[in-house]
């Protein structure tokens, strides 16, 4: 880590005798093992150890990224100055610069990122973890007949940003998942569904025996799987589709989209957006977060944000370019690549859970849909429509009855919000995007 | 090669021997040195610019069913030694191979230019961006928001295994892409489309490439879809335009024809080879050779050259498409379809263009044919399961069909079906196959590579549409 903030004071030092007036920098090292088994074989092995740099340098309202994975000091320099002359063809943007200084600097919460364990953990160890893992998932039911393989994946990031601010500050996070992928047979249907378990601690992994025991059993819950009839419905978001569907309000919530108007909650803050049970919060303090950091990636000290309460839009997420731009507080959620310039982003974006346990939920639904998987395809930014290609169980009398497919749900993600009727009290922070259930009053299923 | 990376022959002919070290059938390593560059225009103004160079080299070992994989980004002999070694770690002490001399291998000359465009000057680029923002905003006053944006890279890839292939490679690529919103103050609305291949700069002084063509295109779209009617849902005829509705075949049947899958049978078309699995209007195939389009290559990542592979012939299927590992697993010739996204990955079976052959029908008279139904026009993106071959595509531009006439246009279409159902509903073929030239990028493995698609007009008996109008 000490060796990357010299090389990043040493890159700051000539963009400095430059004469360039603003500059900031990101260096990000990283080192990931990864292995995938199939049918008790290792299929893949994999090593890697990214290393770049990133630099944004600002002249006279002028804006330009450099960026190289050569850290030779020589081949730096030379293409800083090629970006100087070329920022000559730059047009000047008034919105163009630093964050303000005082706003720079890391955060005195403890949060923790880094797991000393992943510095010991023998490669032959984790072939044997998904070697199990996948044993126990063709374990658990004849009806499992071939498996798209067992992962391991894990990483450890050296992460430093600095700026002419005056700002070189560096944090380290490590990274664990484990992933199966399982196909289930019955009568000439064939089904395939996954499970997986991410964390910044191997200790908090979830264990072998649970993640076979989701994949198998969400395969086989779709076997046989019928195309239902057309119609409106309530429709019971399990947490991951919950999720995703959280997802799409959080990139609806980005200052770089919000400006531009490709959003749909754009020139809606103060409104109502959603019923009085919707509590949307971006917290990068939560401990031991998949997306927790001291910093943004401008050097922004980072908090905690409350962008919707009891249902009322209180704020956008914003870069310091998309925080001028809107005339908003700056919220201290840069993301940037080594290659682009900072712009909008989130950190462990969550619906705060209500008090219904998940079971009640799906009892309350007379005739409805319990949706488990949505693709990817089928979102208006723009407008909020909602139109995904689909699969669930459907519900009868209270009850999961039987497993549904090739079929659409549609909607629009603002009315979605507002016939949000119940949450649920299952919130799991699984990624750095979470949702526990919801039941969604009213949509659209498009079948036979 | 000394030049760029520093390293001699005779080093890389050890360095394959310490990745052989515990046995193996096959070792190759791949260099690559990529400039890349992004220029953005947003509301009027040149934004910003980002200009990089990324280089690195991988290392690959392969035993039996197994591959071992490790890169470094700073090209040395000890680094790659190193690679070598955690590379050699999938294999068990099986023998060993002899390293054939280095002979170069012969290559296809499928994207000359007259200039690379990393070596132009950033004006030209500058003016190019102009155009479409200016064309964009010319168009109609309710044009709010234009957004576009210019990519470009420049790979040089050398690539060594132990059989002795070495080939050495310069792969050009660009991307033109144009973003607009439109308001009329009851309704937003946001269109884009990106235009682009293995050119130089030279393609947008086309007139069917001109930057002027696409800033109207995008705002036309925009403009077209504030007016948009809810899509009728359930079951319907569906006429597909020509062009980009290839993303149909790319993931309801190409996806499944990827002999990776097809042998581990995870495929719905594993062992199928010889039934017929579409309707007989279907001739589908995969063809690496066609010049400039973006999922050309002159030979693919592992020294194989590329070819037209008919996958399905009048509706039989005829063929998987293949990388050398699963051409040896499966006994089988490579089709030339080994790629990887960079130095970072090893080589897996990849499309590259994908399209249906014409046939005879005019497309006027395919849209006539139809009294109720959906044309397709212009898509927004598809996913598979290629266990169970369902599908689901996003239409970014659409009409309903009345009594052979295109009406009113629809908004955010969504379809959905089965790939082998799919395909044996097709009804009739027009005779205007078109090739997309948008930035169609394919995702497998975790792994992203371009790709190209191409389809005549097509009509589908019955595509289930999702919309919000029962």
């Amino acid at each position: 880590m000490n060796e990357l903030k010299d090389f990043a004071e040493f890159v700051l030092k000539v963009i400095r005798g430059e004469g360039v007036d603003e500059a900031d920098l990101i260096i990000i090292e990283s080192k990931s093992h990864h292995v995938k088994i199939r049918r008790g074989k290792i299929e893949e092995l994999r090593f890697s150890n990214p290393k770049g740099i990133g630099l944004r340098i600002i002249k006279g309202k002028k804006c330009g990224v450099t960026f190289s994975n050569d850290f030779s000091k020589e081949k730096v320099k030379e293409q800083i100055l090629k970006m100087i002359d070329m920022l000559e063809y730059m047009s000047e943007d008034s919105y163009v610069g630093l964050p303000d200084g005082e706003l720079i600097g890391r955060s005195t919460r403890e949060i923790n990122t880094y797991d000393r364990l992943i510095e010991v953990i023998p490669t032959e160890d984790k072939i044997r973890m998904v070697r199990e893992l996948e044993e126990e998932g063709f374990k658990y039911s004849p009806l499992i007949k071939n498996s798209e393989g067992a992962q391991w994946s894990d990483s450890v990031s050296n992460i430093v940003i600095g700026s002419t601010k005056g700002f070189v500050d560096g944090y380290s996070t490590t990274n664990y998942s484990m992933s199966l992928v399982l196909v289930a047979e019955r009568n000439g249907s064939r089904q395939t569904d996954y499970w997986y378990t991410k964390s910044r601690f191997y200790k908090n992994l979830e264990s072998i025996g649970s993640v076979a025991k989701k994949a198998a059993e969400r395969a086989i819950r779709k076997l046989g799987a019928k195309k239902p009839k057309t119609s409106q419905v309530p429709v019971v978001f399990d947490p991951d589709v919950a999720t995703d569907l959280i997802g799409i309000v959080a990139t609806c919530v980005l200052g770089s989209r919000v400006f531009m108007k490709g959003s749909f909650l754009a020139d809606k803050l103060g409104e109502v957006i959603g019923t009085d049970k919707v509590q949307l919060i971006d917290d990068p303090l939560l401990h031991a977060g998949l997306g927790s950091r001291p910093f943004d990636d401008e050097g922004v000290v980072s908090r905690k944000n409350v962008i919707v309460e009891d249902g009322v839009l209180r704020s956008y997420l914003c870069d310091s370019y998309s925080a001028r731009k809107l005339n908003h507080p700056l919220t201290g959620s840069a993301v940037r690549s080594i290659g682009s310039v900072p712009s909008s982003g989130i950190t462990n974006f969550y619906l705060e859970k209500g008090d219904v346990r998940k079971e009640d939920i799906i009892a309350s639904v007379e005739n409805g849909l319990y949706l488990t998987h949505v693709h990817w395809t089928g979102v208006n930014y723009v407008t909020g429509d909602y139109s995904r290609g689909a699969e669930g169980i459907w519900i009868e009398n209270g009850k999961l009855s039987y497993p549904v497919h090739e079929f659409t749900v549609s909607g629009n993600v603002l009315d979605m919000l507002q016939n949000i009727k119940m949450v649920g009290s299952d919130l799991e922070f699984r990624d750095n995007i979470s949702s526990p259930t919801i039941l969604v009053d009213g949509l659209i299923v498009s079948g036979s | 090669m000394e030049e760029l990376f520093g390293i001699t022959k005779s080093e890389i002919k050890k360095i394959l021997n310490f990745a052989l070290s515990r046995g193996g059938e096959h070792a190759d390593i791949y260099f690559e040195y990529k400039i890349a560059s992004t220029v953005k225009m947003e509301e009027d103004l040149i934004k910003s610019v980002s200009s990089g160079i990324s280089a690195g080299a991988g290392i690959r070992v392969v035993d039996g069913e197994q591959v071992g994989y490790s890169y470094t980004e700073e090209i040395n002999f000890k680094n790659l030694k190193e690679a070598a070694l955690n590379a050699s770690q999938i294999a068990m002490n099986r023998g060993s191979v002899n390293i054939a001399p280095i002979q170069r291998t012969r290559k296809r000359n499928l994207y000359s230019v007259k200039q690379l465009s990393t070596d132009e000057s950033i004006d030209s680029k500058i003016e190019l961006l102009n155009l479409v923002n200016s064309s964009a905003r010319k168009y109609d006053n309710k044009i709010t928001k234009v957004s576009v944006t210019f990519n470009e890279e420049t790979r040089k890839i050398i690539y060594v295994d132990v059989e002795g292939r070495y080939f050495e490679d310069i792969q050009p690529l660009v991307l033109l892409t144009c973003y607009c919103v439109a308001e009329n103050g009851r309704n937003r609305q946001g269109a884009g489309l990106a235009l682009g291949g293995r050119v130089g700069l030279e393609f947008y002084s086309l007139d069917e490439n001109s930057p002027s063509w696409l800033g109207q295109e995008v705002a036309r779209i925009a403009v077209t879809n504030l007016d948009a009617k809810p899509s009728p849902a359930g079951t319907h005829v569906v006429v597909l335009g020509p062009g980009e509705s290839g993303i149909l075949l790319h993931e309801a049947i190409g996806h499944g024809l990827e002999a990776d899958f097809a042998r581990k049978k995870l495929s719905n078309y594993s062992g199928k080879i010889g039934e017929k699995v579409a309707s007989d209007k279907c001739t589908i195939i995969d063809s690496g050779i066609i010049p400039n389009l973006r999922g050309s290559i002159n030979i693919d990542d592992e020294g194989t050259l590329p070819e037209e592979t008919v996958m399905i012939e009048n509706g039989i299927l005829r063929g998987y498409i293949h990388d050398i590992m699963s051409a040896r697993l499966m006994d089988m010739h490579a089709t030339g379809n080994g790629r990887r996204e960079s130095y970072k990955y090893p080589p897996i079976p990849r499309m590259t263009n994908i399209f249906m052959k014409p046939g005879d029908y005019d497309p006027d008279e395919i849209i006539s044919s139809v009294k109720f139904g959906i044309y397709a026009k212009r898509f927004a993106g598809g996913q598979v399961d290629i266990v169970n071959g369902d599908f689901t595509f996003g239409v970014s531009e659409a009409y309903l069909i009345e009594n052979g006439k295109l009406t009113v246009p629809l908004r955010d279409v969504t379809l959905i079906g089965n790939g082998p159902d799919i395909l044996k509903k097709v009804e009739m073929v027009g005779n205007d196959l078109v090739f997309s030239k948008g930035g169609w990028t394919c995702g497998k493995n975790d792994q992203r590579v371009p790709v190209g698609i191409g389809m005549p007009t097509v009509k589908v008996s019955g595509i289930t549409i999702g919309g919000t109008k029962i």
